[in-house]
């Protein structure tokens, strides 16, 4: 029901982002989407990634901190209101939403969107209950 | 330019040293009957009061450390007893523990003659506004130049450090006509003041500027956004405070107020006394103070002392700014800092694990800026920002209440900083102060 994101500590200095890429490329490891989160300081970037265990170890062994979350994947239609009316699922379930951002994936004809409730265990009891079918994707 | 006390400040050298002999015994031998650490230290290299007849004697005597005021925290090397000590200052520690300090009356009235020497050298009088803009608290400088200014009948105005906007406007409205500050800020309200414009509404003739490294061209600089003359003044909590030494109108080395506080120079490793005007480490010893006397006290400062007659008239030897510390001491905007202070609030945070760390201090339009990076854990990260941000914040406020002046702390990847292992540095000062 969940789908694996890798988060990494970006310390905000030049080429950082870039030298990450570069481990991951070296590897083989395709990304399929990815989001940053940024402060003055340092940026926690997100990664949805084919090979997220081999990502964590090759980041880890880099000596740059990272770790897999579980998180939750929706399709939605490519409709306007469709956001909304996810969102609408959540907040009437008192539950609020740490952070979200969209991807597509060729097998899917939906876009798809990855958020991370405050709860995630009740925020996907919600959705089921509302006929959202969370979705997963292949990942090693 | 006056003279507050021409029969002390100009004494012929022979007859300082007569007044400072007598003066030496009576201090060693009341500290020898009341300072349990002082007769312990006297009774290990076997020395009794009655050793020492005079100054040429001084050098047999033990050495005192910072870290003496730390074992003995808070009273025990007080020579008084605690109803007749008036007041308590405070300053930094190696660690977390600040040391703290003790005054009678007679000392107050003693540290307010040494700055008030000063402000009579340099020209100000019952006429002057004397504006203090130092730390009004635990801290010496504040109240230390007030004591001074009051004692030559100026007029204090005693705003205090901070809050710029108001400090310049109150300088403008009440007529200051001389400041006390640390030079860094006096650079700050310079630049501020130019900005908003009011340089020709300055009544200001002089600053006097101390408790932090500054250098000949920073003097300039201030002289010129504030159209004063900047003098230097140099002093420390466990001796007394600022005044222990300060500039005469020639500004040629800081006069030693000797008939209270004997200079040495020594070597840091062997602890021999150098020859006259040789570098070395400066030392000193009260021998008027009452309520916490200290004898061969180790400044850590590197310095050098000059013994010949100064043009202004006064025998005072006087001491060179301070060319650098025998330890690993900051100042940073007018605190004394201790990296071990720093890695001890790292310590605390991080449950005893000590997470690698870097110090870095520079000076970023005249203000001291002071950031610390430290090596982050994989336990310290979770996927969210709001952990870090919280966890930076958290180091942030740790250091601020331990330290008294804020940080910036900059988590990053753990191995990224350089192994303290052998001699790594870990602290960086980027200023270029001597």
């Amino acid at each position: 029901m969940y789908i694996i994101q890798l988060s990494v500590f970006v310390e905000n200095r030049h080429g950082r982002a870039c030298d990450i890429m570069e481990i991951l490329s070296e590897n083989n490891i395709n990304i399929l989407t990815l989001s940053i989160a940024d402060t003055t300081d340092f940026g926690v970037m997100r990664l949805i990634v084919d090979k997220p265990e081999l990502a964590k170890k090759v980041i880890t062994e880099a000596g740059v901190i990272c770790r897999t979350t579980r998180v939750i994947a929706v399709p939605v239609d490519h409709t306007p209101g469709e956001l909304t009316k996810l969102l609408k699922i959540l907040k009437d379930a008192d539950l609020s939403v740490e952070y979200l951002y969209a991807f597509c994936v060729e097998e899917h004809s939906k876009p798809i969107i990855v958020l991370r409730p405050t709860h995630r265990e009740p925020a996907l009891k919600a959705l089921i209950a509302a006929g959202i079918e969370p979705v997963t994707i292949e990942q090693e | 330019m006056a003279i507050l006390h021409p029969e002390i400040e100009c004494m012929p050298r022979e007859e300082l040293k007569k007044l400072q002999s007598e003066r030496l015994k009576w201090q060693v031998a009341r500290m020898y009957e009341r300072v349990t650490l002082f007769r312990k230290r006297m009774d290990a290299l076997g020395l009794k009061p009655s050793d020492i007849n005079g100054v040429e004697d001084l050098h047999k005597l033990p050495f005192s450390y910072k870290q003496d005021l730390r074992d003995y925290y808070p009273y025990g090397l007080f020579a008084e007893p605690l109803k007749d000590i008036v007041r308590v200052h405070a300053s930094s520690g190696t660690t977390g523990k600040q040391i703290v300090v003790g005054y009678t009356q007679k000392d107050l009235d003693d540290w307010a003659d040494g700055v008030a020497r000063m402000m009579v050298a340099i020209g100000l009088g019952e006429d002057d506004f004397v504006q203090v803009s130092y730390g009004y608290g635990l801290f010496t400088g504040g109240l230390g130049a007030h004591g001074g200014a009051e004692k030559i009948g100026a007029t204090v105005i005693p705003t205090s450090a901070g809050n710029t906007q108001r400090q310049i406007q109150t300088m403008v409205d009440f007529g200051s006509t001389a400041l006390c500050c640390t030079p860094s800020y006096a650079l700050y309200l310079g630049e501020s003041i130019e900005e908003m414009g009011l340089k020709d509404q300055l009544s200001l003739k002089v600053g006097i500027f101390g408790a932090e490294p500054w250098t000949e061209d920073m003097r300039h600089t201030i002289e010129n956004k504030l159209n004063i003359k900047a003098y230097d003044i140099y002093g420390l909590s466990e001796i007394m405070g600022p005044g222990v030494s300060y500039e005469c109108e020639c500004q040629a080395g800081m006069h030693v107020c000797e008939d209270m506080f004997i200079p040495e120079i020594i070597d840091p490793d062997t602890g021999e006394v150098l020859p006259e005007g040789a570098q070395g480490e400066l030392v000193f010893t009260t021998i008027t103070k009452e309520g916490f006397p200290l004898i061969r006290y180790r400044t850590r400062d590197i310095c050098e002392l000059n013994y010949e007659k100064c043009a202004c008239g006064r025998t005072h030897v006087r001491m060179k700014k301070p060319q650098g510390r025998t330890d690993d001491m900051l100042i940073i905007r007018g605190v004394n800092v201790f990296p071990s202070q720093i890695e001890e609030v790292l310590l605390k945070a991080s449950n005893g694990a000590m997470p690698n760390y870097q110090i870095i201090v520079d000076r970023v339009n005249n203000n001291d800026t002071l950031d610390i990076n430290v090596e982050m854990t994989a336990e310290m990260f979770g996927d969210d920002v709001k952990t870090l941000a919280a966890t930076e914040k958290m180091l942030e406020n740790e250091v601020r209440s331990v330290l008294g002046i804020g940080a910036k702390i900059h988590l990053c990847n753990p191995k990224s900083l350089p192994k303290s292992e052998g001699k790594a540095k870990r602290v960086f000062d980027n200023r270029k102060l001597h």
